[in-house]
């Protein structure tokens, strides 16, 4: 227990006098929060699409008006279809919509009539929004218009809400799960370059001679940097909640508790890298390759998992983030879902129990 | 050095000679009885003189009330008391090495291991530091000193000499010198590695 004492002591005197673990513990996430926060933007934008209207019927130019006036569309008025392809190539349109000349004949007889939308294919996301804000557009004309006389009134008229978060504002879930990423980062970054220091330093030959076993050495690592983590992790709440008003409707507690589980499992990923690879530089690409960058990707907070092909399906499974993200976005936007916070805190011990023995195991007591 | 001979030697055979008690069984006890000086500076470059030696006294398992008593001793000793608040890494290497040999000591271990204590630093302070360990020894320490300068394995009690990792003859200075006829040590060690390459 002394011996545990003096571990953690060194621990948080090195890290005191070390201005890099600070770094990564407190601006680290405080920059990637601003990124998010800044940066990163999934809501719907304003899209610039021309319009070529070949239907000189005064009633549809009241058309092409309410494309002007929507406020998610900026709408330019082009002549020809080479000036359409020129504009799309040069990026200076998302798209276009083109009035055919019978389009208003059509409609006064009750027919159906045709209209072209043309959407950038190359920039999948910005398509989808340029053909619904064309639709939604021409059907809102189309119900104000003297032809809505002509129409069959609508069997189902759907009404929309989108429950927890009803502005659709996507920082509101990016934000927390940022935190599941710079929480895996300090996580795994932090500790990989620790033990892998000790050895590079030799001070782990050092610390083999004395009376210390590796149980204590393995906790006098976990302890510290979890103590570093939470509070790491509280400043980040504090960024999102405090700083940026993202909505916290969940419990703090439960937060703070599966939130430790979670930083259970990075420190032990961490740890292991650092017991494997006795060197700071492998050690810190390699945190990267296999903690970054699936907490990024494979976490579902970019890309919902559901759609993943099966066999990443089957492999974030064993990533700690994918729990930690589904729990957090739930605890920030729907609050404390008991089902949800129980599934994820077992898979999230059972990741970090077998992580802590195999830390424990792989930490050799011998110099080879 | 030490490092590449352990590697010669089967695992738990060099402690259970120890004191003749099993500590095969044991291993953190037998830790307790040996202290380890590495050949390259090993201690946290970051923490102060003092704070270094506090944490291997409570490494080493010594009683948190004997532990500053203790510190401060060792630091008279090897008259570091005016660098106690220095950050180690800025030490002179023949600080450093007084250092890490203090911290080995911290808890008077009756077995010490120095690997190449001496290497590198100037030859007032080398002289300093056999002074160290022929004072020790005196006290019964039992001490394994590695070392490149036949001139340092003069003052020790048995010499093993070493050749391509084989031990290529064992003895007390006089011994080996008489046994090739030699003046001092230096030209006792070439003779007998010239006689072992035939």
């Amino acid at each position: 227990m002394k011996i545990l004492l003096a571990l953690i002591k060194k621990e948080f005197l090195q890290i005191i006098r070390d201005p890099s673990s600070i770094i990564i513990a407190f601006v680290l996430p405080l920059i990637s929060i601003l990124i998010y926060m800044y940066g990163i933007n999934l809501d719907s934008v304003k899209v610039t699409m021309g319009i070529k209207n070949d239907d000189n019927n005064p009633e549809i130019e009241t058309l092409v008006k309410s494309f002007g006036h929507s406020k998610y569309v900026k709408s330019i008025t082009v002549d020809n279809l080479q000036e359409i392809e020129n504009r799309i190539i040069r990026s200076k349109i998302k798209g276009a919509i083109i009035i055919p000349n019978d389009f208003s004949t059509k409609l006064s007889r009750g027919q159906s009539a045709d209209l072209l939308v043309v959407t950038d294919g190359s920039e999948v996301n910005t398509a989808n929004y340029v053909q619904s804000y064309a639709l939604q557009i021409t059907n809102g004309w189309l119900s104000q218009s003297k032809y809505k006389y002509g129409l069959a009134r609508p069997i189902v008229n759907p009404e929309i809400r989108f429950w927890y978060n009803p502005d659709l504002n996507s920082h509101y879930f990016i934000l927390p799960g940022s935190i599941a990423i710079t929480m895996t980062l300090i996580g795994i970054l932090l500790t990989s370059l620790v033990i892998a220091r000790e050895w590079e330093r030799g001070t782990m030959e050092a610390l083999l001679s004395t009376s210390a076993s590796a149980f204590q050495i393995v906790l006098g690592k976990y302890i510290p940097y979890f103590v570093l983590g939470m509070a790491s992790l509280i400043f980040n709440v504090f960024l999102c909640v405090a700083i940026f008003g993202i909505p916290f409707r969940g419990n703090y507690l439960v937060l703070l508790l599966v939130s430790s589980l979670f930083l259970f499992t990075s420190l032990g990923i961490g740890l292991l890298i650092s017991t494997k690879l006795k060197n700071q530089f492998f050690a810190s690409m390699v945190s990267l390759g296999i903690g970054f960058l699936p907490a990024l990707m494979l976490s579902g907070l970019m890309f919902s998992i559901n759609s993943m092909p099966k066999f990443f399906q089957y492999l974030t499974m064993i990533i700690p983030p994918r729990y930690y993200v589904a729990f957090i976005e739930s605890e920030f936007m729907a609050g404390t879902i008991p089902e949800i916070v129980v599934a994820n805190s077992i898979f999230l011990t059972i990741l970090g129990l077998i992580l802590f023995i195999a830390v424990y195991k792989n930490t050799k007591m011998r110099l080879d | 050095m030490l490092k590449e001979e352990g590697d010669n030697v089967k695992k738990g055979e060099l402690v259970t000679v120890l004191d003749n008690k099993d500590y095969k069984a044991n291993s953190k006890k037998a830790r307790a009885n040996l202290g380890y000086m590495a050949q390259k500076f090993s201690l946290y470059g970051s923490l102060t003189v003092r704070q270094n030696l506090d944490f291997f006294a409570s490494v080493y398992g010594i009683k948190s009330s004997e532990k500053e008593k203790r510190v401060d001793e060792i630091l008279e000793v090897f008259a570091l008391k005016e660098f106690e608040n220095q950050k180690s890494e800025d030490l002179p290497l023949g600080f450093k090495q007084k250092l890490s040999m203090a911290c080995a000591l911290i808890h008077n271990p009756p077995v010490l291991f120095l690997d190449e204590p001496t290497s590198g630093v100037d030859v007032l302070t080398r002289r300093d530091f056999w002074n160290h360990i022929t004072s020790l020894a005196k006290k019964g320490v039992t001490i394994l000193v590695t070392t490149h300068f036949m001139d340092e394995a003069e003052y020790c009690d048995r010499i093993s000499l070493f050749y391509k990792g084989e031990t290529i003859a064992v003895g007390t200075p006089k011994e080996l010198k008489a046994k090739v006829n030699a003046k001092n040590m230096e030209e006792a060690f070439i003779t007998l590695i010239n006689e072992s390459e035939k």
